[in-house]
């Protein structure tokens, strides 16, 4: 999988890159529009994550000068202005998904791994990892081929967790991933915390090892390894 | 006390200077005129009498004159004595009191003999005279104070009235709400020119800072979100570093959600600035019924877990004349505020009427006053929230004319948003 970040901000850049690169994508950086063109121009990207509050100015229209890039290039916007009018543009003009600085790595990684499934998925779009296997079209949720029912925040957890696995997910980066930016307290977490315990429930009856590790007063690691 | 008060109290107090002092003057002036007239009468008495002595001398021997305001006697002394004047007072009888006079005293010498000559004339009574001239004095000045006190009626409230324009205008202002003032009315007044002239130089210069200061903060706060992010991210990686302990990777958790504080304060005070900052497009109407629809739904995700029922009653579409961007943050903090502030199991009724809707919910006990959590950075005892909230839902109300009133009675609180037009 290869990934291009447009950001100018160089340190952040690198925290994305050295995030991605542990999950064994490739990342090319692009510290403004132009080297971003050229090498949109050269090279394939699964995706593209797009800051558009760039220097040269509003990053939406480097959206559409990456515009022509080929159909299963998905693109991400990254922005400091949380108002509506960013997102609702940006997503008009053909990005794939919006997250808003300052972001959890965690959630940036589950949202473009998402774009790349949906833009690439050919046939069956499924996720299998060992005993696991997860349905992205039907969202169904199979363990050895058995079905478990899960409700949607189930599903929205394991998924996340997939798509981060081996990482130390913190209580916060995945309220943030289940309530959006409607989570402004900790508290909220003792309803996570209760979604996240039936999860667990159901997929150990169902058969499935236990992969979620407790990190006390900080969160999850969901360690598996295929 | 008004400018015009002060002025005549001041005049009053130099009137009555004038007329202690008028009067003492006066009193000398008029006394020492009275004194030369007295003197020169008496001269022409003196001469009078001479010429008595002479012929009564011709006829008989002449040994001593005298009358009741003159005496003449044969003098022993043989030489002249000049004019001399001398005040004394004597005793009056028929007025019962001491009277002032003139007195002549001279010695003359007429047909070889040597006379010596004393005249008196009655002066003018000090008390007399000065009562008649304080009398007189005080008529001349209350009939100019009398005229002073209607010139003041007239002519000051036309010659103070660019000044009372100027005043009326500082008092009207409102810096905070926008607007600029000139003092661009001209009079025939330096003093008010000038006036106009410099509070037109330091209202430009104080628009100017606080345009500065709120472009200021506005850059601030955006700026901020940049090297937030920074944080944030590097925290994270830290944390997927393997050899930590578990203390430590507790002490990047505090880190990663002081940042995420940091950063929800942060884009609050960029959304509050902005509001302060820009105009709102107020040229369409959009309704704020789907923004409610859309709010909620995003709500629902919370609002299942926490238990918490929705009533949303639709009576009529309300239209409001706003930014679309504003009208988003408005509806959605107003939600987000009843689902924060609520109870586990609690409810939530939004009626939404033609001029007005409302919000109510269950929730916690207020510790204050509701209006004053419409102030930045109060806010209850929650942890969580940044205190901005409601400050956000009162500034984008008062841009777009809107009536915003927070009531709360024990656990239930309802804000209502009105139509002011």
């Amino acid at each position: 999988m290869k990934i291009l970040i447009v950001e100018d901000e160089f340190e952040l850049a690198e925290s994305i890159e050295s995030y991605f690169k542990q999950e064994g994508y490739v990342c090319e950086h692009a510290p403004n529009l132009k080297i971003a063109i050229e090498k949109v121009s050269v090279y394939e990207y699964d995706c593209i994550i797009l800051d558009i509050n760039l220097p040269e100015g509003s990053g939406l229209s480097a959206l559409e000068a990456l515009g022509n890039k080929k159909e299963s290039t998905g693109t991400l916007i990254l922005s400091a202005n949380q108002l509506l009018d960013d997102r609702i543009d940006g997503l008009n003009r053909g990005a794939d998904d919006y997250l808003t600085k300052p972001f959890h790595l965690a959630e940036l990684n589950a949202r473009v791994k998402s774009i790349i499934r949906r833009k690439q998925h050919k046939g069956s779009n499924e996720i299998n990892i060992n005993e696991i296997k997860i349905n992205l079209d039907s969202k169904q949720v199979f363990i050895n081929e058995e079905e478990v029912r899960l409700t949607k925040k189930e599903y929205e957890l394991l998924l996340f967790f997939i798509s981060n696995k081996n990482r130390v997910l913190t209580k916060n980066s995945i309220c943030e991933y289940i309530y959006g930016d409607f989570i402004d307290q900790l508290d909220s977490f003792d309803f996570i915390y209760s979604h996240i315990k039936n999860l667990r429930k159901k997929l150990i009856s169902a058969g499935c090892e236990d992969y979620l590790n407790t990190i006390y007063g900080v969160g999850y690691n969901f360690k598996i390894s295929s | 006390m008004r400018l015009i008060n002060k002025l005549n109290i001041y005049f009053l107090i130099s009137l009555l200077v004038i007329l202690v002092a008028g009067t003492y003057v006066q009193y000398l002036y008029v006394s020492a005129r009275v004194d030369k007239r007295v003197q020169k009468t008496l001269i022409k008495e003196k001469k009078l009498l001479v010429k008595q002595i002479l012929d009564k001398e011709k006829v008989e021997g002449f040994k001593l004159y005298k009358t009741e305001e003159s005496e003449v006697q044969l003098s022993e002394e043989q030489s002249v004595l000049k004019n001399e004047f001398i005040k004394q007072f004597f005793f009056d009888e028929d007025e019962d009191e001491y009277v002032k006079y003139m007195v002549l005293k001279c010695r003359v010498k007429a047909n070889n003999h040597f006379y010596d000559m004393v005249i008196k004339k009655p002066l003018l009574q000090a008390n007399d005279l000065i009562s008649s001239i304080i009398y007189s004095l005080f008529i001349i000045l209350l009939i100019l104070f009398a005229i002073y006190m209607l010139l003041n009626r007239f002519v000051y409230k036309k010659l103070l009235a660019p000044f009372y324009t100027t005043l009326e205008k500082l008092r009207k202002y409102d810096l905070e709400a926008g607007e600029k003032i000139s003092f661009s009315e001209k009079s025939s007044t330096y003093e008010f020119n000038f006036l106009n002239a410099e509070l037109n130089d330091m209202t430009s210069k104080i628009y100017k800072y606080f345009d500065n200061h709120k472009m200021f903060s506005e850059n601030a706060a955006h700026e901020l979100q940049t090297p937030l992010s920074v944080i944030k991210s590097k925290a994270e990686l830290l944390l997927q570093a393997r050899n930590f302990e578990d203390d430590d990777i507790e002490n990047i958790d505090t880190i990663l959600s002081s940042v995420d504080r940091i950063s929800r304060i942060n884009s609050s005070l960029v959304i509050l600035s902005k509001i302060e900052n820009h105009d709102f497009s107020l040229d369409t109407e959009i309704p704020l019924n789907p923004l409610f629809k859309v709010s909620l739904n995003h709500l629902n995700v919370i609002a299942e877990d926490r238990g918490i029922n929705i009533d949303f009653v639709e009576n009529d579409k309300f239209n409001l004349k706003i930014n679309e961007e504003w009208a988003y943050i408005l509806v959605n903090n107003l939600l987000k505020n009843a689902v924060r502030h609520n109870i586990e199991n609690g409810w939530i009724k939004i009626t939404i009427n033609k001029d007005s809707f409302v919000v109510e919910n269950s929730g916690f006990e207020l510790d204050d006053k509701p209006t004053n959590y419409f102030k930045r950075f109060i806010k209850g005892s929650k942890t969580g929230s940044t205190g901005l909230g409601l400050a956000i839902i009162k500034d984008i109300c008062t841009k777009t004319n809107l009536d915003v009133e927070y009531t709360s009675i024990r656990k239930e609180h309802r804000i209502s948003i009105t139509k002011l037009d």
